[in-house]
């Protein structure tokens, strides 16, 4: 009676501990496919050098229109093995020609990851 | 039993459990090690970012940024300046010493450090300016491509860096006839391309070039990228509102900025851009030369004359965008000094002007078989064969008796005997141009000025190469080098020794009469050139189907030369230089990352 209660208290607390580890393997997936998406936008700027020159946000859950082609895909929106991800872009100008562009993404309404670089925008 | 039996279970259930965990927390790791590398990247690249807008607002910025954050804050970026780090040398004249070896003058060699915490990424560019318009053959035309008389293609990496590379030439004329590349030449004339030629044209006769040597392949059918289209016209108006340049006679030196003329320019003198842009608006006729770092647009027609000077600088040269057709002119200096050293009999020592005509090429080419012969290494030893050749060449002393050279008193400065010998002929254009070549070469009043200038002391020697390794003065060069080299170290000694090099190359002893023209030449009509010419860069002819048709070419009336085509005729040497092209229209082009590498 000893052995079968010990078991059933250690399966309960593998379950949980599984549980929540399975969960945290999906956040880790979900936030590095996040983290994908706005880097895609970043490189796409960077080769296209297509950045406006004044301080603009784009939402994508409204979505905000684009800008001569700004910004560029996945914006405003990505959907990743049935998860959508929803992007948004801001633009910052530092000086005429330096402009710092952040791009936040955010999924499952509570989770969301932000990077950011700047480009030269002759 | 039971109890043991559960807990082994429960050992093991234990293990799994740490197994689990331990992979969980890997996993953890690596996605926010992953996370800091890439917001580190990012820093990096906006180091990169901010660097080429620093340089779009000063060229010569080499202030170190130490931990500069991004807007957000977190990420910061790290620039420093030092032959061991970052290198800005796009202003430079000569190739500066860096990380990874020379950085080539018009480039910035940037090592950017992106941090994220205690994350790093570290990126390497080279920085260089694009101008509007780039090749990669020595001659591009829209057109035919003519060539006549004594030709010759070549070509180099860069003017300091003379490593060979193909110099093609490529015609995009369609036109479905023969001789859409042609050479002809008399008895005697020899035509040599270093480098494949192209014809789009289907025709099985569309290349003639028998009788020339070409090295590389000879294909007809073989379309190629049109040349590309600068709004010149355009260039011109956006620039109408800039001051106009104060020419005066002689030489009219333009200093940084934009000059706007707002009709034709006739000018009798030399043009020399010190990275000033220059926009005509009518035609511009310069009874000189183009010379110096710059840019000049013409919505006419341009004519000019070769420079009597040369220079081992890539930073050195012009980008000329001409809306009409291009003349460059030489002046047929060696056929003049041939001609007049036939007549002129002897000089006051009873040595005949022919000896000291051919002493001068004689030893001009017995100097750069010398220099060839050597490498950075082996260079530089007073007494050396080459120094007894450039003594000879300049500086009127003793007798030299040292094998192999066994030269009479009378003999020696044969390059001074010449200039003294042109300075009594009747003035002309040739020979003011000559006049000019032989000073430049060796002075007659002052034998510590010229390239071929002697020197008594070390300092004057250092000064010398100092001021050449700074702005590709060639002053006092050849001497100055030589006799100096060993109080150097190695990286400035290779400097130095492509410097030299460089110079005496370009010096083509069998055309020592060659007038120069270093850079770019694009147009939307024809190029024409004769009579002599040196032109180190390349040449563009991009028919935009708004100029008129050409002149009657003068060996074949029944031909005409057209916008798009390229007619080098008599004398012309066209050596591409990739690295001077790659910087082509520097002075207006834009900042750019020509090379990406990641530590």
């Amino acid at each position: 009676m000893l052995a079968v209660g010990i078991v059933a208290v250690a399966m309960l607390a593998l379950i949980g501990v599984f549980t929540s580890g399975l969960r945290l393997l999906a956040q880790s997936r979900d936030s590095q496919t996040a983290t994908q998406l706005a880097r895609q936008v970043l490189e796409q700027v960077r080769v296209s050098g297509n950045v406006p020159h004044n301080a603009l946000t784009f939402d994508g859950s409204v979505p905000t229109p684009r800008v001569a082609g700004f910004p560029p895909p996945p914006y405003p929106t990505a959907t990743v093995a049935n998860l959508p991800f929803t992007l948004f872009v801001t633009t910052q100008p530092i000086r005429s020609d330096f402009v710092a562009v952040r791009v936040e993404v955010r999924w499952q309404q509570q989770h969301r990851i932000m990077t950011e670089s700047c480009f030269y925008a002759p | 039993m039971a109890l043991v039996t559960t807990l082994l279970m429960m050992g093991i259930l234990a293990l799994m459990l740490i197994a689990f965990t331990v992979r969980l927390r890997a996993q953890g790791f690596f996605g926010l090690q992953s996370q800091s590398g890439l917001a580190a990247l990012n820093a990096a690249e906006a180091g990169v970012a901010d660097a080429l807008s620093r340089l779009t607002a000063n060229p010569n910025w080499s202030t170190d940024l130490i931990n500069q954050p991004l807007p957000s804050g977190g990420a910061r970026y790290s620039i420093r300046f030092s032959p061991a780090a970052s290198v800005n040398n796009i202003g430079g004249g000569m190739a500066l010493p860096g990380p990874r070896g020379p950085v080539q003058p018009g480039t910035a060699f940037l090592v950017v450090d992106g941090e994220q915490g205690l994350t790093h990424r570290v990126l390497e560019v080279v920085v260089t300016r694009q101008g509007p318009a780039s090749t990669t053959a020595s001659l591009t035309g829209s057109g035919v491509i003519r060539l006549r008389g004594n030709v010759e293609i070549d070509g180099i990496e860069g003017l300091s860096n003379p490593v060979p590379v193909d110099a093609d030439v490529r015609s995009g004329s369609s036109v479905n006839s023969a001789g859409q590349v042609l050479w002809t030449g008399a008895p005697g004339e020899s035509a040599t391309i270093k480098g494949s030629v192209f014809s789009a044209s289907a025709h099985p006769s569309a290349i003639q070039m028998g009788g020339a040597s070409v090295t590389g392949q000879v294909q007809n059918n073989q379309p190629s990228p049109p040349p590309p289209i600068v709004d010149i016209t355009g260039r011109i108006s956006a620039n109408s509102g800039a001051p106009a340049p104060a020419l005066v006679p002689g030489v009219t030196t333009l200093a940084a900025g934009d000059y706007y003329v707002a009709g034709n320019l006739n000018y009798n003198g030399d043009l020399d851009l010190q990275g000033a842009n220059l926009y005509v608006a009518g035609n511009l006729t310069v009874n000189g030369t183009i010379k110096g770092q710059g840019s000049v647009f013409s919505g006419g027609n341009t004519s000019f004359y070769g420079d009597s000077e040369i220079t081992a600088s890539n930073a050195e040269q012009v980008s000329l965008y001409s809306k009409g057709s291009v003349a460059l002119r030489g002046f047929d200096g060696t056929t003049y000094l041939d001609n007049l050293v036939a007549t002129a009999g002897n000089d006051a020592n009873g040595v005949p002007y022919s000896t000291h005509w051919a002493n001068t090429r004689n030893w001009t080419g017995q100097a750069q078989t010398l220099l060839a012969s050597f490498g950075p290494t082996d260079y530089g030893f007073q007494g050396s064969d080459f120094d007894f050749c450039i003594d000879m060449l300049g500086h009127e002393a003793t007798a030299d008796v040292t094998p192999p050279f066994v030269v009479a008193p009378n003999e020696m400065a044969p390059v001074v005997k010449l200039n003294n010998l042109l300075q009594a002929q009747p003035v002309s254009p040739t020979q003011q141009f000559l006049l000019k070549k032989f000073t430049y070469l060796q002075d007659p009043t002052d034998q510590f000025k010229g390239l071929y200038a002697w020197h008594t002391d070390m300092g004057d020697m250092q000064n010398d190469v100092n001021a050449a390794l700074a702005n590709g003065s060639t002053d006092g060069l050849a001497d100055g080098s030589n006799d100096s080299y060993s109080t150097y170290g190695p990286a400035q000694q290779a400097l130095i020794y492509s410097l030299i090099s460089s110079t005496m190359n370009q010096l083509d002893y069998d055309r020592l009469g060659a007038a120069h023209f270093n850079g770019l030449i694009y147009t939307n009509g024809y190029f024409y050139s004769e009579n002599e010419v040196n032109i180190r860069g390349g040449l563009i002819a991009a028919d935009d189907q708004t100029q008129p048709p050409g002149f009657p070419d003068p060996t074949n009336p029944g031909l005409q030369v057209n916008p798009g085509d390229i007619y080098l005729n008599r004398g012309v040497r066209v050596t591409f230089v990739r690295d001077l092209l790659e910087q082509s229209g520097s002075t207006i082009g834009t900042f750019q990352v020509s090379v990406w590498m990641s530590r």
